[in-house]
């Protein structure tokens, strides 16, 4: 009754849902974003560390750092948005088995060198980029509101009305930019035809006080009791390190001491550590949507669980749903056939390229022992691509383990033995996976 | 009834998302659950990496 009529609702605070709240706003829509935090700008879940495609292209793009300007521009799509905050160089991908055999991604010594040419990526403080998002989004013009958590979803014909705080906002469109969790994917029954793939569970500490100076970007760090992750975040000597499981019931926190305070190879690396924040992360990873749109409501982010992770790529969602949205308003085509940009859009730079990729909810350890595990991570003595992309991780690995076949089947039949099982046990993997996690579809 | 152990929680809001019932939601920063609506299906317990949230009598 008497609720005012939007044209777009967005729902969620992050990269995507500020961005698509500033274009809506700039191109002047009745705009409303609402977010379930009280501060917006507070990064509270686990996330890439901020990683960006720089210098290389992916999904279509190629992102433009300007630190002097403030400003991190996506030249391919067309826009820039203010970053003030600070930032680190990435390398690569680094690979580390238990002994502390390495694979890299780019020779980090030599690249260093010059930063400008060669970084792949930087890490920032996705706080300062959401600050950016938000002040730009509010000086737009859109309407935001904080402490409002979204319950319910209702299409109408030519509107939607979604519940925030038990209120009604009725917009002509409304913007699933609610994460990779999407609630409204699912209320929409989005996920019906999506493969329930694992519940991914993470839990992350910040180091302060060390210097990993072969670190500049992500390693994985494959043990016999764990797969972590060690990432150089924006602030110097400072480092995530977290550890990452497809089964909830693991002790995360047991793993983790472990890791930094007890491993004979990488806890010399965390020595004078000071703990400094700790975050979590919980995600049912299901395959990609195909067609992120359904009665009015445009889904982003949540489509491809690879790269909602990774902050660009929520903007450049944000970004082009807003304004495949302005064009159906300024058509007045309130329906599917006015925001077909957006869907084409999607096809092309996204579940064309990698909507079909399956993702394999592998623990290498409870497969390969901590020796085989050396052994292969030995084999690749010179550098891989440098890389910040992980399609280009995984098809990379694929095709350099391709290649050593013959050298493994000759020096280490036995280590070849347990790879082909492994491949044959795929469909007993995924099964486990699914078996331990919690599908809410 | 289950309750979450603020001290622990990091705010993450994973246990939000997985709810089958939304239950939970985000009120001030801090995560709550509404025992009117909880099914008391324990998933957000089992999920949790910080193991928050717990069952009370």
């Amino acid at each position: 009754m008497g609720s005012k009529k939007y044209d777009v609702v967005i729902v969620g605070g992050g990269p995507a849902g500020l961005m698509a709240a500033r274009v809506a706003g700039e191109n002047g829509l009745r705009t409303a974003l609402l977010e379930r935090k009280t501060n917006l700008t507070s990064a509270r879940r686990v996330d890439g560390g901020g990683l960006s495609p720089i210098n290389e292209y992916v999904c279509g793009e190629i992102l433009a750092f300007n630190p002097k300007g403030k400003r991190i521009g996506f030249p391919i799509s067309g826009f820039s948005v203010r970053y003030d905050g600070p930032y680190r160089d990435m390398y690569g991908f680094r690979i580390y088995s238990p002994c502390g055999k390495v694979i890299t991604f780019g020779d980090h010594k030599k690249l260093k060198k010059n930063p400008e040419k060669n970084r792949v990526g930087i890490s920032l403080d996705k706080g300062a980029l959401l600050k950016g998002l938000l002040e730009d989004a509010q000086t737009a013009g859109a309407e935001i509101f904080p402490n409002t958590n979204v319950t319910a979803i209702e299409p109408e014909e030519g509107s939607v009305t979604v519940t925030g705080n038990g209120k009604p906002f009725v917009g002509s469109f409304v913007i699933a930019a609610d994460g990779i969790n999407s609630r409204l994917a699912r209320l929409m029954g989005m996920n019906k035809d999506r493969n329930f793939i694992a519940t991914m569970v993470d839990r992350v500490w910040n180091l302060e006080g060390i210097d990993l100076p072969d670190i500049a970007g992500i390693s994985f760090v494959l043990t016999d009791y764990g797969n972590f992750f060690v990432s150089s975040v924006c602030h110097k000597n400072n480092y995530h390190v977290g550890v990452s499981s497809y089964d909830p019931s693991d002790d995360l926190g047991g793993r983790l001491k472990k890791f930094v305070y007890e491993d004979p190879v990488y806890s010399l690396w965390f020595k004078g550590a000071k703990k400094t924040d700790e975050h979590t992360c919980v995600v049912n990873l299901l395959s990609p949507i195909q067609e992120p749109f359904k009665d009015n409501v445009l889904f982003v982010g949540d489509s491809a669980w690879i790269m909602e992770i990774s902050n660009p790529f929520a903007i450049m969602c944000g970004w082009k749903a807003a304004n495949a949205v302005t064009l159906a308003v300024l058509d007045g085509k309130l329906n599917k056939e006015g925001i077909t940009s957006y869907l084409q859009w999607w096809e092309d730079r996204f579940y064309g390229p990698n909507g079909q990729v399956e993702f394999k909810p592998i623990h290498l350890h409870d497969y390969l022992d901590a020796e085989a595990t050396d052994y292969l991570a030995g084999l690749v003595k010179k550098p891989l691509i440098s890389t910040m992309d992980f399609y280009k991780l995984f098809g990379t690995i694929g095709s350099t383990y391709g290649e050593l076949f013959p050298v493994i089947q000759e020096e280490r039949p036995d280590v070849m033995e347990k790879m082909m099982a492994l491949a044959n046990e795929m469909d007993e993997i995924e099964a486990k996976a699914r078996k331990a996690g919690f599908s809410n579809r | 009834m289950v309750k979450i152990n603020s001290d622990v929680c990091t705010g993450c809001g994973g246990c939000i998302d997985l709810c089958p019932a939304i239950a939970i939601s985000m009120v001030n920063d801090m995560v709550v659950v509404n025992n009117d609506i909880c099914t008391e299906c324990q998933i957000c317990i089992k999920v949790c990496p910080m193991r928050a949230p717990y069952a009370e009598e």
